[in-house]
């Protein structure tokens, strides 16, 4: 299964100078990008595309893989700092690293975020490396009646995130789906709830209906306070590497996290931001404190950051056997390989191995960088969360709106953006779950797409009829179940005493 | 705002956008209606259960009456619904103007409803403009010109 003559010529492609200078380039493009909101890698990749054909295939994949992990990695940055996720993977990290910024213990968060991204890609690219041969064929198995209980098991997820009201967390994840199902039916071309507007007829965009939920309502709550960081500020040189010693004394959750990332990332079109929610939901159901969870603590931070690299890391084992593109970013990928004649699929290790272990230990290289290059920026980084908000505000909010546009090129979403905000806004003072809602809106249409397909194909019985749908099926009644176990449990320890 | 006000004013939102969902889906075909319909049902349900809950709260003691209360919360979020009446207007302006002049207005005026002088004002619109500018162009970002230029 593993040819040694191919993984030796696939390092030999990748220790030349240029290609490793690509690398380098590719990854501080990346990170610049992903920290900036809205500009996501995906956008970034697509507009540097045409100018990697002049450039020979191995060093243009090798600097889109580095770009796309630089990306991933950055994109945490914003996400603690002015609860602005800087890509899509990146909105778990707001729950546990912007509270913690707003304590003032924003280089605390960035070296917990940093050290978690590393572990998690460096994990996820092992895996990747140690795993694409064999996982290529066992992906294969995966149908709409299986997607459709990943996409299930996702959504069962967020009662472990909905706090202690239910009912308004089902609401928001609900609320979710609906506004997934807004444009044309995938399979009859029927407009739904577009109001005959044209923009909407490719559904309701991602990125400014991310912007507005996250960053917009969060900058109509900003003017109330004098900075982000309304606690006692924690700006002493030491703290960023304090961040990296606490994340390492979270070593289960380090593993578990990096565990779920990888798995996730490898089934197709499941993504980074379920990735990262379902490693944030298996972390608070398995801490000891799960009451502080939201309130800024360090063990929810290292879930999702580390779960949100492995991801990127994982996503490219489909990628590179399947030829599926788990998210925007791998489907400019999968467009890079095609135009440099490297055709991915699941002949993929067979007709081209030395390119695939040339990509899979760029992978690897890159995971390092995010410490290397990581660690020592975040310092400069983090004197954003001291900026004074009269000054942040409408920087952030120009911002918001180039993001917004950004995605389709397309002055709407700027509206699309604001009114998500206001939504953001009556969410947040209702109490009812944003994280609930969003992922429940990235779910929808795959659940949707999934549950017809799988009806069409062979009825109900098929979603009981292979031995994965039924794993998933007791995950699924198991995380459902496990909060209310974990509750009696805590009340009857209490009740002893 | 009492507590049973914040806790309704998304339900209500939800039932709006389920109603009007509800009027779009009239004559589609029933691959594209089976699953919408299931969960506007199940929305409904929700709205029902949520809306149940903030309504058996306790009322607050002696409520004031709503005219007064908008007054009340205007007066007090003044700024933040300036910046979403702005942000609204950078819309338009984005779509007659251009991104770049849109940017320094709404900087321009931003800048002073957020607490910041005169001064500083024209210096931060002046200097976020044209890191915009340069950002922009290095980038090759296809920024539109605004329709009033083409």
């Amino acid at each position: 299964m593993y040819d040694l003559d191919a993984v030796a010529a696939g390092l030999q492609n990748l220790f030349q100078l240029h290609v490793l200078a690509s690398l380098l380039v590719g990854f501080a493009l990346g990170f610049i990008v992903g920290a900036i909101p809205g500009f996501n890698d995906a956008n970034l990749m697509a507009i540097l595309l045409p100018f990697t054909l002049f450039l020979d295939a191995m060093t243009a994949i090798v600097a889109m893989s580095a770009l796309y992990f630089g990306a991933q990695a950055a994109g945490s940055i914003p996400a603690i700092l002015i609860n602005v996720p800087g890509t899509p993977g990146t909105a778990a990290s707001t729950l546990e690293g912007y509270p913690m910024a707003r304590r003032g213990q924003a280089g605390l968060a960035l070296g917990i975020s940093f050290a978690a991204s590393t572990f998690g890609a460096v994990f996820g690219s092992v895996a990747a490396i140690v795993l694409s041969p064999i996982i290529g064929a066992f992906a294969l198995r995966f149908g709409p009646a299986e997607m459709f209980m990943i996409a299930v098991f996702g959504l069962t997820v967020v009662s472990s995130l909905t706090g202690d009201d239910i009912w308004k967390g089902l609401l928001a994840s609900a609320f979710g789906v609906l506004i997934a199902m807004v444009g044309a039916d995938g399979m009859t071309a029927f407009e739904r709830g577009t109001f005959g507007i044209l923009h909407l007829y490719d559904g309701v965009p991602l990125i400014p209906v991310l912007l507005g939920l996250f960053g917009f309502s969060e900058v109509l709550f900003l003017m109330r306070e004098q900075a982000v960081a309304s606690g006692e500020s924690v700006r002493g040189k030491g703290e960023i590497f304090r961040g990296v010693r606490e994340c390492l004394r979270h070593r289960v959750t380090l593993l578990r996290s990096s565990i779920i990332g990888t798995i996730i990332g490898i089934i197709p079109g499941a993504g980074a931001t379920i990735g990262s929610f379902v490693a944030y939901g298996q972390a608070r159901q398995w801490s000891r404190e799960p009451e502080k969870f939201g309130t800024g603590h360090p063990d929810g931070l290292v879930a999702t950051d580390s779960a949100n690299n492995a991801v990127a890391a994982g996503a490219v084992v489909p990628l590179l056997t399947l030829g599926l593109p788990g998210s925007a970013s791998a489907t400019v990928m999968l467009a890079a390989l095609v135009l440099h004649g490297v055709r991915p699929g699941p002949r993929f290790f067979l007709n081209f191995q030395t390119e695939a272990y040339t990509i899979l230990f760029s992978l690897f290289i890159a995971s390092a960088l995010i410490a290397l290059v990581g660690l020592p920026a975040a310092r400069s980084f983090r004197a954003v969360a001291f900026l004074p908000t009269r000054i942040l505000v409408p920087i952030v909010g120009v911002l918001l709106f180039t993001g917004a546009f950004a995605w389709r090129f397309l002055g709407f979403d700027i509206l699309v953006m604001v009114v998500f905000g206001l939504l953001g806004v009556a969410m947040k003072v209702g109490g009812y779950p944003i994280p609930a809602f969003l992922l429940a809106f990235i779910l929808g249409s795959l659940l949707e797409t999934c549950f017809l397909q799988t009806v069409r194909i062979g009825g109900y019985g098929l979603f009981f009829g292979s031995p994965i749908t039924i794993t998933l099926w007791v995950l699924t009644i198991l995380s459902l179940l496990a909060p209310v176990i974990m509750k009696l449990g805590r009340r009857r320890d209490k009740a002893r005493g | 705002m009492s507590a049973r006000t914040k806790d309704l004013i998304f339900p209500l939102t939800v039932l709006l956008a389920v109603v009007s969902y509800w009027l779009q889906l009239e004559g589609a075909p029933r691959a594209a209606r089976v699953v919408p319909q299931g969960v506007l049902v199940l929305l409904l349900a929700l709205v029902g259960a949520v809306a149940l809950t903030a309504l058996r709260r306790e009322p607050p003691p002696g409520g004031a009456p709503a005219a007064s209360w908008i007054l009340g919360a205007a007066r007090a979020g003044w700024r933040q619904i300036a910046i979403v009446g702005l942000s609204i207007g950078y819309y338009f302006a984005f779509e007659l103007l251009g991104f770049h002049i849109a940017n320094a207005l709404f900087l321009a005026c931003a800048f002073p409803i957020a607490g910041v002088g005169l001064r500083s004002t024209v210096l931060l619109t002046l200097g976020s403009v044209v890191v915009l500018y340069v950002t922009a162009s290095l980038m090759q970002f296809n920024v539109p010109e605004g329709w009033l230029f083409r």
